[in-house]
């Protein structure tokens, strides 16, 4: 009776351990593979023998975090639709965006502009092809912009002026648009909607009014497969045109809290984020800094953060409240204590990695207390009241000053520094934080506020889309942050004109009109931060926040 | 059973010497807290306890124990303003409900059984999120959303003792409404609603926080538990301290709260003794 019992425990125990054995195994494999190809145990010891000779030199993956899903389901390339960064990665445009706005040859080999600055003809790359196999010739670029530059719903110049899209040959396309503006070529170069999209991508193929079917681009890599709001896998284009990328797979997983990002990186189950893919929090630094696996790329943004003045306030019209208030901001302390030195003190609204703005156009107020408080008395605030807030005529000067939290978790420690900075020279400041769409309609809509958070656009809109948009009268309604005919004047000169040396000039005389009358409250400038794994090599950081990393170029070794 | 009873009764003294000590410390914050909770030392961040800063400091180099003891301000101070809105409203509309019936009572229960198909919090959520977030908003919110589980509570037992015989025989000697409903009912229904009200605090100091928590609540730089919370989060790698002491100071208040309501309410076990002894002669 006991010697079968003993040995059905040992068959027992041995199952058991084969069992643990294949889910090893099984769960090794799987790093390289999707989920579904997890096979039944007894191939997963081939599986073992196959992986290190043949295929793991050529399957060459990498897990990439991003904080929303990639919706590749609707990556339509003339939408507004999925993830940006996923954009730029399956389509191309005609132009590139490079190092400080250089606009460089995409699809397009070359082009020509005419001397009035208003008609653009595009020689394409020859023997281009899509992922699919279809060629790109000048009827594909015609297609990719007619589906969607009609509609009225587009903003962006290069669709409002456009007066027609012809195609002169297989690999020649004229623009002809109804007036001058130098930033066509960089509207040319953005995620989207103007990148280029097969005529297969569409049902039925080649109708310009076609639904949307599949993500089909020229770009380096392709759609492999999608699930909604867990992970996006993209593989690499066999006709790419340009230089073949290192990897055979990126892996982009849904990983919507910071925190949660940076645990992620810490235990390996991903190799990079980051960015506008999803930010690492700056308290995570000493952290990250501290882990020898993982290592903190830093590259220098393009947008920077700063507090408007509301112009309908009538102490805010002051110019003397206006510099006092900047004098009294510290914003190396901002930088060094807030954002962990990620970062650098504002020296005016755009930091020198945008066009046209250099050391030399570049000036702001530094930290000055004790100036502030002379400013703010020629100003006619005297004596405070009890509670330390200046008076003038009786009245004490007290502002509000709105931001959110959601989209910028950092504004509010920020905001509290600078509510007890401005404290100190007799500012009294009430804090408002708004969730974001209440946020959004204060600062477009109500103008509910005295003082705003709020930061520039991303690379390519700078400065000129910027500008455009916040200080300069947008149709019916008057400059967000600064309502005055002569800055709008020499907007409108830096943008209309061909003369690189004029709009050099006219960019020169806006940046110090700012300085000047104070137009807002410079704070800092962020860097671009990103983590990744020290398996990552080839890491490159792009020029725009659609493309934060080469992606080509990057390649996963042995930890 | 007398083991239960004195196990009650300690824990009751214990949640009232919680209580005590907190309102103690509230009262009397000026004079105990080390440092102004509200200045910003950027040069002491995230300092560790020390004997200046005995629990340390936050993000912005401020004393975590003097923002923890004004704290105590925001949270029971305006927890007794909800609570008090709430009862006064409910008691109001519950004598009035349970002693007029018909159609009065059918209006007021309907308006109540259509907010209560609502979720208490996601309700409170959207009427801050409507009004834009301050504590006086998140105050409206709260008692706007409260006052109907116990509308229903007190029309209840309004109900119950407008049947007793004593209410008859006070009807039948020609006493006035309003004698009946100020002198017999509401008094008679006094004790259960203080019970009430003491076990309700606990959960008001959290939803309080909890709303704060979402930003809803507190403005900035208000000390305020939730808030302290929430602007720790981001550091709960680097110095998860900033979480604990908060949490636990949240934790301690809604114990002794609950401990001490627990205490007050009379024991079902004494009520079935009071019974079985009035039936058994």
């Amino acid at each position: 009776m006991n010697k079968p019992f003993i040995r059905q425990r040992r068959l027992i125990t041995s199952l058991i351990l084969i069992l643990l054995a294949v889910m090893l195994v099984a769960g090794c494999s799987n790093k390289g593979q999707s989920s579904n190809s997890i096979n039944q145990g007894n191939t997963g010891n081939d599986q073992q023998q196959s992986a290190p000779s043949g295929e793991a030199a050529k399957d060459q993956v990498l897990t990439v975090a991003i904080s929303a899903d990639a919706g590749l389901d609707q990556l339509d390339a003339g939408a507004y639709k999925g993830s940006m960064t996923v954009h730029a990665m399956i389509y191309d445009g005609l132009v590139e965006y490079g190092e400080k706005g250089e606009i460089k040859p995409a699809l397009a080999e070359s082009w020509d502009i005419s001397e009035d600055g208003k008609v653009y003809t595009f020689h394409l790359r020859q023997g281009v092809k899509f992922s699919d196999g279809t060629p790109l010739d000048a009827e594909a670029v015609k297609f990719s912009f007619e589906r969607w530059i009609k509609d009225p719903a587009n903003t962006l110049n290069v669709a409002t002026a456009l007066e027609s899209l012809e195609v002169v040959d297989e690999h020649t396309i004229t623009m002809t648009f109804s007036k001058s503006y130098y930033p066509f070529l960089t509207e040319l170069s953005f995620a989207r909607p103007v990148r280029i999209i097969s005529p297969s991508a569409v049902e039925p193929a080649g109708d310009v009014n076609g639904q949307f079917v599949s993500p089909i681009g020229t770009g380096a890599w392709m759609a492999e497969s999608y699930k909604t709001e867990q992970e996006a896998v993209l593989v690499a284009n066999p006709y790419y045109w340009g230089e073949k990328p290192q990897l055979s797979k990126i892996v982009l997983k849904v990983i919507p809290d910071p925190q949660s990002r940076v645990m992620a990186l810490q235990s390996g189950d991903i190799d990079i984020a980051g960015g506008q893919l999803g930010k690492i929090p700056v308290e995570s630094i000493p952290v990250i800094e501290g882990d020898a696996s993982l290592s903190l790329e830093r590259t220098p943004g393009t947008n920077s953060h700063f507090m408007i003045f509301n112009y309908d306030t009538p102490a805010l019209q002051e110019l003397n409240v206006r510099k006092a208030i900047n004098l009294a901001i510290n914003k190396a302390s901002i930088v060094g204590d807030l954002m962990n030195g990620i970062g650098s003190e504002a020296t005016g609204l755009f930091p020198t990695t945008v066009p046209y703005v250099t050391e030399s156009n570049q000036t702001w107020y530094g930290f000055e207390p004790e100036e502030a408080k002379r400013l703010l008395a020629e100003a006619g605030y005297g004596e405070a009241n009890g509670e330390g807030v200046v008076l003038k005529s009786g009245e004490p000067l007290e502002l509000n000053l709105v931001l959110q939290q959601a989209e910028f978790p950092e504004w509010k420690p920020i905001a509290e520094l600078i509510q007890s900075e401005l404290q100190e020279i007799g500012i009294r400041v009430n804090l408002q934080v708004l969730e974001p769409n209440a946020y959004y309609d204060a600062l477009w809509k109500t103008r509910a506020y005295d003082l705003i958070l709020y930061r520039t656009y991303d690379d390519a809109y700078n400065p000129h889309s910027f500008l455009l948009s916040l200080f300069h009268a947008t149709g019916e309604a008057p400059a967000v942050v600064w309502s005055d005919a002569k800055l709008e004047a020499l907007i409108d000169q830096a943008v209309g004109t061909t003369e690189l040396e004029e709009r050099q000039a006219a960019y020169d005389s806006i940046f110090a009109q700012m300085y000047e009358q104070a137009m807002f409250a410079a704070i800092y400038f962020p860097d671009d931060i990103l983590v990744r794994s020290q398996r990552v090599t080839g890491y490159k950081a792009g020029y725009t926040t659609f493309t934060p990393i080469f992606w080509n170029q990057l390649n996963v070794g042995e930890q | 059973m007398f083991q239960t009873r004195l196990l009650r009764t300690k824990a009751a003294l214990f949640g009232a010497a919680i209580v005590l000590l907190f309102l103690l410390v509230g009262l009397l914050a000026p004079w105990i807290a080390p440092s102004d909770p509200l200045q910003i030392h950027m040069e002491h961040k995230l300092s560790l306890p020390s004997l200046e800063y005995p629990l340390g400091t936050d993000h912005l180099g401020r004393c975590v124990l003097s923002r923890l003891i004004y704290g105590i301000r925001t949270s029971l101070y305006y927890s007794l303003i909800v609570l008090a809105a709430v009862f006064s409203i409910s008691v109001s509309l519950g004598l009035l409900a349970g002693y007029a019936g018909g159609k009065i009572d059918h209006f007021i229960m309907r308006i109540i059984d259509i907010l209560l198909a609502f979720p208490s919090l996601i309700l409170s959520l959207a009427i801050t999120a409507m009004l834009g977030p301050s504590m006086k908003n998140l105050l409206i919110a709260f008692v706007a959303v409260w006052w109907t589980g116990y509308t229903r509570v007190i029309r209840g037992m309004v109900l119950e003792i407008k049947e007793s015989d004593y209410i008859m025989a006070a009807r039948a000697a020609g006493t006035s409404h309003f004698q009946i409903v100020f002198r017999h009912i509401l008094l008679n229904t006094a004790r259960p609603i203080l019970v009430l009200a003491s076990l309700e605090i606990g959960t008001i100091i959290l939803s309080i926080a909890g709303l704060s928590f979402l930003g809803l609540g507190a403005q900035p730089p208000t000390p305020e538990w939730g808030i302290m919370l929430n602007d720790s989060r981001p550091y709960i790698q680097t110095a998860p301290r900033l979480l604990l002491f908060p949490g636990l100071t949240i934790m301690l208040a809604v114990l002794g709260f609950n401990l001490l309501g627990e205490g007050l309410k009379p024991s079902n076990h004494g009520l079935d003794e009071a019974r079985k002894e009035e039936v058994a002669p």
